[in-house]
């Protein structure tokens, strides 16, 4: 009951002390709703380009071209491919179906051309899905060396290349992202709290002097900063929210071949990441400012 | 109720605020504390509160060593006394109600307990009509009635007041000086430091003088007067 009492009463001074320092918690909310707009941007652009990254990644395959291979060896060949570790799964393609396919892509009549050449010049294709998509190169030098029998082999080598470069830059670029602006909101909540103690120090002092423990004194701060961390939260996702639809509505539109992500397929785990970072942001920027008051 | 054995306290490691001072203070006394400024009365005060520790001697307290306490426990032991300044420090943005009720609201009782021992604290000192008025709304004695009301709505054993009348005229003086004295009547024990002499000639408890940190007077009956000691 002691408890509950003291709780309500700091909530009462929470809301008490935000409406008469509203100037500095207005501040402190602004520079928090900022930085976590940052980050609900930057979230929502990384879980875009992860979907791309990983739909790149399905469509990447290694084709091994088979020439007048005898039935025995080409189902010895794809045996022994499944086998490896690092290889997902192994399409064979004869000759007159990679036709096939090429005229329908195309568009073209294959069998007037087949006539002049005088035979299908697309050869037996084995399509290769890699477990993992960096390995691709290495993969196609372990089949082009193990059997000779391929006679040549084909992949995206640049794109590969790109795709897992990108990936790679990405995840560096969300880490140094997610602990810079996690800093930068931190140190503003701890700095605003700092200043809200600095302008409260008489009060302070007398609340320590009628014999108020650090527990009730501090509980106000916290909940400020936890609170300030939560509406900054819901407001920048709002914002994010908004402009996130306003976006896809525009790309689809105008650059319908990019595909991007639906917000509600978006912006659940986000709002999950943003408004946990907020709440944690103003509960430690608070926690450690009023620890560091109560040292000295 | 508080003895204090052989207390120095030296400020920097170099000046001697209180030197080897040893004092016993009864359950229901009334002390007044006089002396210069810069005699050490203030220091004496912190360390009855804990705001400081002596640099040599011990403080006992109910039988309490207040020097042995750890900091979590501070608290507690501030809850036992009511403190009172000459700077008043209420605070300006609650009302004459909110800063009374603030000593009991940190004991975590219901509002409705709150609520009707602050209002009679309130009462006891004449500020009813002033109940919601802002400090800067009031004179310099209603504001040390106020504190005064925050100082005894829990009912404390002990009171310790700093100068509660430096800043007040001869009348809110003696207002406030009455309160200490029925306050005192009911048991409980006030220290009251001042250089207010004409109030110490007057009411005749016992004074404790102090020049240079040191015990020169005390008499159950005193005047104040230091002056050649």
């Amino acid at each position: 009951m002691k408890d509950y009492n003291r709780f309500s009463h700091a909530l009462k001074e929470t809301w008490r002390n935000m409406r008469y320092f509203s100037l500095l918690s207005f501040t402190s909310l602004s520079t928090v709703t900022i930085v976590l707009t940052i980050l609900g941007i930057f979230l929502a652009f990384s879980e875009n380009l992860k979907h791309l990254s990983r739909r790149l990644d399905q469509e990447i395959t290694i084709s091994a071209f088979l020439v007048d291979v005898p039935d025995e060896i080409r189902i010895d060949i794809i045996t022994k491919l499944k086998s490896w570790d690092n290889v997902e799964k192994v399409t064979f393609i004869p000759s007159d179906q990679a036709m096939q396919s090429l005229e329908k892509e195309l568009s073209l009549d294959m069998g007037k051309l087949i006539s002049e050449l005088g035979e299908n010049p697309i050869p037996d294709v084995l399509e290769i899905k890699p477990a993992d998509p960096s390995s691709i190169p290495e993969l196609a030098s372990r089949i082009k060396k193990e059997f000779p029998w391929v006679v040549d082999i084909s992949y995206g080598k640049e794109l590969v290349g790109k795709v897992v470069n990108l990936s790679r830059a990405f995840r560096l670029f969300a880490a140094i992202l997610v602990v810079l602006l996690g800093s930068a909101s931190l140190f503003i909540i701890a700095n605003t709290i700092r200043i809200t103690l600095y302008a409260r120090k008489e009060e302070i002092e007398v609340m320590s002097l009628i014999g108020a423990s650090r527990s009730f004194i501090g509980a106000p701060y916290i909940l400020e900063g936890i609170f300030q961390g939560l509406a900054g939260a819901v407001i920048s996702l709002s914002v994010c929210l908004s402009g996130y639809h306003l976006l896809a509505k525009h790309v689809n539109e105008f650059l319908p071949f990019l595909p991007i992500l639906p917000a509600e397929a978006v912006f659940p785990s986000i709002c999950l990441k943003v408004t946990g970072l907020g709440t944690l942001i103003g509960l430690f920027g608070s926690w450690f400012t009023l620890l560091k008051h109560f040292e000295k | 109720m508080i003895r204090l054995f052989h207390v120095s306290k030296i400020y920097n490691k170099r000046v001697k605020a209180l030197d080897n001072i040893s004092l016993h203070i009864k359950k229901g006394e009334f002390v007044f504390l006089v002396g210069p400024a810069g005699a050490g009365k203030t220091t004496m005060l912190k360390l009855l509160y804990r705001d400081i520790s002596p640099t040599e001697g011990q403080i006992l307290i109910d039988g309490r060593n207040i020097e042995s306490l750890k900091n979590n426990r501070i608290p507690q032991l501030r809850r036992s006394m009511g403190l009172i300044f000459q700077d008043f420090k209420l605070l300006d943005h609650k009302t004459v109600f909110e800063n009374v009720a603030l000593s009991l609201q940190i004991l975590g009782l219901p509002d409705s307990v709150v609520s009707r021992q602050t209002e009679k604290a309130v009462n006891q000192v004449g500020l009813a009509n002033k109940r919601d008025h802002f400090p800067d709304q009031l004179s310099g004695g209603e504001k040390q009635k106020a504190c005064f009301a925050r100082a005894i709505v829990n009912d404390p054993p002990l009171i310790i007041t700093d100068e509660p009348t430096g800043n007040l005229d001869p009348e809110a003086s003696w207002d406030i000086m009455k309160l200490l004295l029925e306050y005192n009547m009911r048991g409980s024990t006030v220290i009251v430091a001042t250089h207010a002499s004409h109030l110490v000639d007057r009411i005749r408890k016992r004074v404790v003088a102090l020049i240079d940190g040191k015990v020169v007077k005390d008499e159950s009956k005193g005047v104040y007067s230091y002056e050649g000691l």
